[in-house]
């Protein structure tokens, strides 16, 4: 039944997770409005690495690393279907992807985990270790400090940013009404489902949902919901152009179809600072170089930091509101990597109220429960 | 790389022959080339009065490469600049003596960016 308000579904976050579900729930027919706020945003749409990842996550929790899974199997399709609306690539390469190791013990460590996760998934789950002289075969230019990877064909990359891009111009496409410059200050269940006061004014919504990214902590709490998300940040270092010589990503570094190197993977409790720091960038450039010594040659043009968005178990955070329903929260720190599955089946379950398969794990109420440990 | 060097920009969009300006110059070489450029101008302003038709080339995407912006922030205009590879010419002052070299498709990572991605290790 339709309400009598100004939407059927406001979306509130314009970062990946956010336009992803706007992406997906326009295809259910409803009004959707996808709020953005303003620059001052801390958009970790704006300022992560790009990685579509699957290996390692998911150690402890075997539906994490499944539904990672089927997002990676899912990003082909989704890819294409974003070029064949837009004419905006997302620019996925997914051939597989390497963790680099530096020594024996880290290789044996890594094997642990990878097996831990195999084992939590039945044995599906394809991975392969690789000693240096293997490595070697697959990466030109490997430095000699670096002991061996694990390998699995599900991982790859694409650019957030076109990925971004593609979602935004497929979401007006769609219909969906995008509104920058709305920051959601305070939502209230009304009787019609929810009021929605912003900067620029009131909307009013039958269903809501989260996906402010860090926001979402402090929005949470009004509609009955909970997402106890905190920072962490991660900065980047891009180096100039030059030609493509690695053909696959690594969390430490990655190629993009230009030829820059973005190099990455740091992880710092800051609070909501997003600066860079000297001493990080060097400690960032020092780790990619000793990855690929030739990197030494060529010049650093930037660097950011963003920051990540944290449940307290790292996994994703997807829960409706039993005091308020019609509310729903979205929140994980892998935007780029899930999208696939934010478009299909979270939207679908928003708009639909049917709890799709393997998300039974990721409500907030598991953090109710004493002591979790910090995953990546 | 070896630089084409026609009319200057700068005379080329005003349309005419420029007004000859008096101040001081100092030589640099380009692309091994001696010429004489305005002192107390940035590079990329001096490389643009003497008309070079390009500072780099996209080592990927292949095309031509100038200055875009001026002030430090797109990276279009890079160069070699005596031992030390891809300043930004828009953010390096002019200096007598400098060596300059334009930069072309390949990097100084040449040697490691020979092979071709395959499948993964089992395939």
């Amino acid at each position: 039944m339709r309400m009598p308000n100004d939407t059927d579904i406001v979306v509130i976050g314009g970062g990946l997770v956010g336009a992803s579900l706007a992406f997906g729930l326009a295809r259910h027919r409803a009004r959707v409005m996808l709020l953005d706020a303003d620059d001052t945003s801390l958009r970790a749409a704006h300022g992560n690495f790009g990685l579509v990842w699957v290996q390692n996550k998911g150690y402890g929790l075997g539906s994490y690393a499944r539904w990672s899974r089927r997002a990676a199997n899912a990003w082909p399709a989704f890819a294409r279907n974003l070029i064949d609306e837009t004419g905006v690539s997302p620019q996925l390469e997914q051939r597989g992807g390497f963790h680099l190791c530096f020594d024996d013990q880290e290789l044996s460590k890594r094997q642990a985990r990878l097996d831990s996760i195999r084992a939590s998934l039945g044995g599906d789950y394809p991975f392969q270790m690789l000693d240096r002289a293997a490595l070697g075969a697959m990466l030109p230019g490997i430095g000699p400090g670096v002991a061996g990877a694990s390998f699995t064909d599900m991982d790859g990359h694409a650019n957030p940013l076109m990925l971004l891009r593609a979602l935004y111009l497929a979401c007006k496409r769609r219909g969906v009404q995008v509104a920058g410059g709305h920051r959601v200050e305070r939502i209230r269940p009304s009787s019609g489902g929810f009021t929605l006061d912003t900067a620029q004014g009131r909307i009013d919504t039958a269903r809501v949902v989260l996906a402010a990214g860090l926001g979402n902590a402090g929005l949470a709490e009004q509609i009955g919901l909970s997402a106890p998300v905190r920072p962490n940040r991660g900065q980047i270092l891009i180096t100039e152009r030059v030609e493509r010589f690695l053909h696959y990503p690594t969390p430490y570094v990655r190629q993009t179809d230009n030829g820059s190197l973005q190099l990455g993977d740091s992880m710092e409790d800051v609070g909501f600072d997003d600066g860079v720091t000297s001493a990080m960038m060097q400690s960032i450039a020092a780790r990619a170089i000793r990855c690929f010594p030739a990197l030494r040659q060529i010049r650093m043009v930037r660097a950011w930091g963003a920051l990540r968005v944290m449940s307290p178990d790292g996994f994703p955070i997807y829960d409706a509101s039993a005091r308020c329903p019609g509310a729903f929260v979205v929140t994980c720190h892998s935007g780029v990597t899930l999208a696939p599955l934010h478009a299909g089946p979270i939207a679908d379950w928003i708009a639909s109220d049917m709890l799709p398969d393997g998300i039974a794990d990721f409500g907030a109420q598991r953090f109710e429960k004493e002591s979790v440990v910090y995953e990546f | 790389m070896s630089s084409e060097f026609v009319p200057s920009w700068c005379r080329l969009l005003a349309g005419e022959t420029g007004n000859a300006d008096d101040g001081a110059r100092v030589p640099i070489t380009v692309d091994s080339t001696h010429v004489l450029v305005p002192d107390g101008v940035t590079l990329a302003a001096a490389l643009m009065l003497l008309g070079v038709q390009r500072f780099g080339t996209r080592p990927v995407h292949g095309g031509v490469r100038l200055p875009y912006c001026m002030m430090g922030v797109c990276f279009e205009c890079l160069v070699d600049v005596d031992d030390t590879p891809g300043l930004q010419a828009c953010m390096t002052p002019v200096r007598a003596g400098m060596r300059v070299a334009t930069r072309g498709v390949v990097s100084r990572l040449a040697p490691v960016s020979k092979v071709e991605p395959h499948g993964g290790p089992s395939q």
